[in-house]
């Protein structure tokens, strides 16, 4: 702490920055360097990674109180739009400090003394196979002061395991990592494992697979440094359906040989044919399922590890609870098939046990089928998928399927349960804005700006409040445009967040 | 008198009023010249104007102190006081820093608001005087404690 008859110095501009423009608390703007984004390399040519724009870190240096100021001081400084803080904002993907960028994080070691942290191995451009152990060099520089001889240290970092084996498989093999998270000493960070999309179409623009954490401790020039699976990938990705319907069944009009005459059966598709009997499949059989009961799905994906106000590692994820009943008993001979489901569910983004911007849905379905002796008849389906309060009704009809009698028309959450494991068809299925309308999407505005989009027909979109580590943040706007980019930024030192901004913003 | 004697008085004196007749014309015409000059240059109000204002006072001098004479001879004592033995008879100036490399700085040095930077605060100079004689500065640390 300085003697008192010294005014404080450092960086007393703070807000937000959006067009090269910093907006101060009293309303004032002033020039300022717009925070850049992470770069990569793709096809040859730079690229800025949108959702690194926004992003902001909060370090605050154990021991350092809050500035005092008098009465007439402080009124001098909101009159001007300064603001005198005791910490401070990395800003955007390349951690941007006092205008200028770092291109690491700060940790602030035992004795107090800054060190600047970088490690190539966290760069966008890095892609690094699962199959082998990561081996990195981290180097701490001194950071901070002034006259000093430049001062730095470098130390290995390995992981053996990436721990991204498990049950649910994907073709990829490897992924990318990035700083997506920092404490407020910088003595621990967490590198998320990720699969990058960056098609306009996908405003999710890192799909998680795993969480590595980095800690460091000790001064610098004998730091340790340890790095392990925060959470792996069964961890970030699961999945528990209630889904089973059983063995399939064959049911129909057995016509048989010529010399056969029809006959109704309804047996399990496994059966043996008898002595000189074909193939129930090939005489008429159709198949389905028999079943009546409760059908649940539930999904939850984690999207980031948070650092709380007391550095504390708290899970963001995406949650789906699908619940419902089904009824599809076996057909009877001359009779109407009828079958039939209802089901409702919610989706959310939870941080911690806090759940952010909710939406909800319902589905009901109903099939009828008849068929006659010879093989032939009609079907009726009709159902009404509910998503966010708007009804999508469907309905179709016509002749009987050859192989199969008619199943019910489900909404996308039972594609989720149908084995599709894969979470490159998961996000593909469940989040990209292709085909059905009401059909859910995340948004990634930045590291710690992340939302739950809905399709409703068309071209309009509702987007729902953001989660932020300060919780929900904003109401249900709707929005035309549908492949519009996104932007968003968080401060963690005021806790106020931008969304839905259409150009790069960040608080610093 | 006689008569002649009184013309030739008279007429001395016809030919003198004459003669300033003519002197005093001509008199008249240069001083009228002279004026109507003075007017077109604007001498008489100038003149006026000047009458105007007002003289300043004439500064005033200081009464006049009558030497006291030298202070009389006294007698007194002192004690004798050794001075400091790192201290000279005193710094003859200039005062230059021969080794910037030994300065000292206090750890602390002067902090920013949030911590992150510090400015050196100097702990110790040494230095040397003019005769060479080491002069050290010693500077209070900037931390409260």
């Amino acid at each position: 702490m300085n003697p008192s008859n010294v005014p404080p110095w450092g960086c007393p501009w703070h807000g937000p920055v959006q067009g090269g423009v910093l907006t101060l608390p009293n309303g004032a703007t002033m020039a300022w360097p717009q925070p850049p984004a992470a770069v990569a390399q793709i096809g040859g040519a730079p690229k800025e990674m949108p959702d690194t724009y926004g992003t902001t870190h909060r370090i605050k240096v154990p021991g350092v109180a809050d500035v005092a100021r008098s009465p007439a001081e402080l009124a001098a400084d909101q009159a001007a739009g300064r603001e005198w803080r005791s910490d401070a904002l990395l800003a955007g993907g390349r951690q941007q400090l006092y205008g200028r960028t770092l291109d690491g994080w700060l940790y602030i070691d035992p004795d107090g003394v800054r060190w600047r942290v970088s490690c190539p191995a966290l760069h966008e451009d890095v892609l690094h196979p699962f199959g082998a152990a990561l081996n990195a060099s981290v180097t701490l520089s001194r950071f901070g002061e002034f006259g000093r001889a430049p001062e730095s240290y470098s130390y290995p970092i390995s992981l053996a395991d990436w721990q991204q084996s498990g049950e649910i498989e994907f073709s990829e093999t490897g992924g990318r990592l990035m700083v997506d998270a920092i404490n407020s000493s910088g003595s621990a960070v967490v590198l998320l494992i990720h699969r990058r999309r960056l098609m306009t179409a996908d405003p999710m623009v890192r799909w998680p697979l795993g969480f590595l954490e980095l800690t460091l401790s000790g001064p610098g020039a004998q730091a340790v440094m340890e790095l392990r699976v925060a959470r792996s990938r069964a961890q970030t990705l699961q999945l528990a359906r209630s889904f089973d319907l059983g063995e399939g069944y064959q049911a129909g009009w057995y016509s048989g040989p010529p010399s056969y005459s029809a006959q109704w059966r309804v047996q399990l598709a496994s059966t043996p044919p008898g002595p000189g009997e074909g193939n129930f499949a090939e005489w008429g059989g159709r198949a389905l399922s028999i079943y009546s009961g409760a059908v649940s799905l539930d999904i939850r994906r984690l999207l980031a590890l948070w650092y709380d106000a007391n550095d504390t590692l708290v899970e963001v994820a995406f949650v789906l609870a699908w619940s419902g009943s089904i009824t599809m008993p076996a057909p009877t001979e001359g009779a109407e098939h009828v079958t039939s489901g209802s089901a409702t569910w919610s989706a959310t983004i939870e941080v911690g046990a806090l759940a952010c911007g909710t939406v909800t849905g319902a589905w009901t379905a109903t099939t009828t089928e008849t068929v006659d002796q010879s093989g032939n008849g009609t079907y009726s389906m009709s159902a009404t998928i509910t998503v966010d309060g708007v009804d999508y009704p469907i309905s179709a009809g016509g002749a009987i399927f050859a192989q199969s009698w008619a199943p019910l028309a489900y909404d996308d959450a039972w594609l989720y349960s149908a084995g599709m494991l894969d979470p490159y068809w998961f996000e593909q299925r469940a989040f990209e804005s292709t085909g059905f309308s009401g059909r859910l999407a995340l948004v990634r505005y930045s590291g710690q700006v992340l939302g739950l989009r809905v399709q409703r027909g068309g071209e309009h979109y509702a987007y729902h409040p953001v989660a932020t580590p300060a919780g929900a943040h904003g109401s249900v706007t709707l929005r035309a445009q549908a492949l519009e980019r996104l932007y968003g930024s968080y401060s963690a030192t005021t806790q106020q967040t931008r969304w839905l901004e259409t150009s790069p913003v960040c608080y610093v | 008198m006689a008569l002649g004697d009184s013309r030739r008085a008279s007429g001395a004196a016809n030919e003198a009023a004459r003669r300033a007749i003519g002197t005093n014309n001509e008199a008249a015409r240069r001083a009228i010249d002279a004026r109507m000059q003075a007017e077109r240059r604007g001498e008489s109000v100038a003149d006026d104007l000047n009458r105007l204002v007002r003289t300043q006072p004439a500064r005033k001098t200081l009464r006049p102190v009558q030497p006291v004479g030298a202070i009389p001879a006294a007698s007194s004592r002192a004690d004798y006081k050794p001075p400091a033995a790192s201290t000279g008879g005193g710094i003859a100036s200039p005062v230059t820093e021969p080794d910037f490399s030994v300065r000292e700085y206090w750890p602390s040095g002067l902090v920013s608001s949030d911590g992150l930077f510090v400015l050196p605060a100097i702990k110790k100079v040494v230095a040397a005087d003019a005769n060479g004689a080491e002069v050290i500065f010693e500077y209070a640390s900037p931390v409260t404690p």
